[in-house]
């Protein structure tokens, strides 16, 4: 089973969502380059054939479907914070262990444009939305060429919301995972 | 600011979803989904979303409300996933009342252009989410309803999903 683009291309979609309160009282570093491992508060979901990792150290076993033998997997890295309005966290960097890895591109930052529908408090009737076009959604995409294992590090920056009008960096962290892509036709 | 809250997200896989169940038109007949293509997480947080009303009761627990609200796995340039209810099964007596849905202010970081610098800053930005108020520990179990619309607004399908919530 796989989600195709219009060019008949392999997409999974993988979604981090953060339990911040879970770790950032553990003296983060505020160093982007010595980030701060953490392994609990982070759990990895995984589409199409939905996939949940309870921790982010267990493998996310995804069945992708080879359109052709020429046919890529391209993963989509996103995020989403448990803490909505007080804490925000960003991926600013996805590492590849090029030693226990399958055969894939460095990934890479990226960005689409989509309408988001957004609610009027003014006019609460059913189904009245707003259409708010260009609307960014930012993800980090790395391009497989076959099936395989690859271990990857998520760096991400966590920021503090209700201090005074700007994000104040609380810290970077770190975690190390893995995802196992396989071809159900093998 | 608020007390404590507890933040319940549903992380919905849609393409599973419709894949499974396709598209299901009919709100008084809402396709009851499974673990296996929807997550569910809660976690505590303190102080903020002021425009929540203030606490009616005094409560022990750590969490004075409840917010519920529900995401798509798949990006949102593809599909929405918008609560249309949240009913509770509270045998302990953990909530004040049903939950109902509230309009928070959230902060939200936004990338300004000032003169030709690139600012960071924070601004509010109104959020539709479901909120109970809490007034005792223990388990709930609660019924979410969601309606799936595609990005050009038209309707997916109705569904809803099961779970239990431990407050403290």
């Amino acid at each position: 089973m796989s989600q195709d683009n219009a060019d008949g291309t392999n997409v999974v979609n993988v979604l981090t969502v953060a339990d911040i309160s879970s770790f950032v009282d553990k003296l983060p570093s505020t160093s982007e380059t010595s980030p701060l491992l953490v392994d609990k508060g982070i759990y990895m979901l995984a589409e199409p054939k939905y996939v949940k990792s309870g921790l982010a150290s267990n493998a996310l076993v995804l069945n992708v479907t080879a359109e052709g033998e020429d046919s890529s997997t391209f993963v989509r890295f996103r995020e989403q914070c448990l803490q909505m309005g007080h804490y925000q966290c960003e991926i600013v960097g996805i590492t590849i262990d090029p030693s226990e890895s399958a055969d894939v591109e460095a990934p890479a930052l990226h960005a689409v444009t989509y309408t988001e529908l957004v609610r009027d408090p003014n006019n609460l009737v059913p189904d009245g939305f707003n259409h708010q076009p260009n609307v960014y959604d930012i993800f980090w995409e790395m391009e497989m060429e076959n099936s395989g294992v690859v271990n990857y590090s998520i760096n991400f920056m966590v920021a503090d919301l209700t201090t005074a009008t700007k994000p104040s960096v609380v810290g970077y962290f770190l975690v190390k995972t893995s995802m196992i892509i396989t071809d159900p036709q093998d | 600011m608020t007390d404590a809250v507890k933040n319940v997200l549903a992380v919905i896989s849609v393409d599973d979803v419709l894949q499974k169940h396709g598209v299901n038109n009919s709100v008084d007949a809402a396709v009851m989904l499974d673990t296996d293509c929807v997550g569910t997480f809660a976690a505590n947080v303190s102080g903020y979303l002021s425009p929540l009303p203030p606490v009616s009761v005094s409560s022990a627990t750590t969490a004075k409300w409840v917010l519920w609200r529900a995401t798509s796995l798949t990006f949102n340039a593809k599909y929405h996933c918008l609560i249309t209810g949240v009913s509770v099964e509270d045998n302990a007596g953990c909530l004040v009342s049903q939950p109902v849905m509230q309009w928070i202010d959230r902060p939200t970081p936004l990338v300004t252009l000032v003169e030709s610098a690139v600012q960071p800053e924070i601004r509010p930005q109104t959020e539709i989410v479901w909120a109970s108020e809490v007034k005792a520990a223990g388990n709930v179990q609660y019924e979410m309803k969601v309606k799936v619309l595609d990005h050009h607004g038209n309707l997916q399908g109705h569904y809803r999903l099961q779970s239990t919530l431990a407050v403290n």
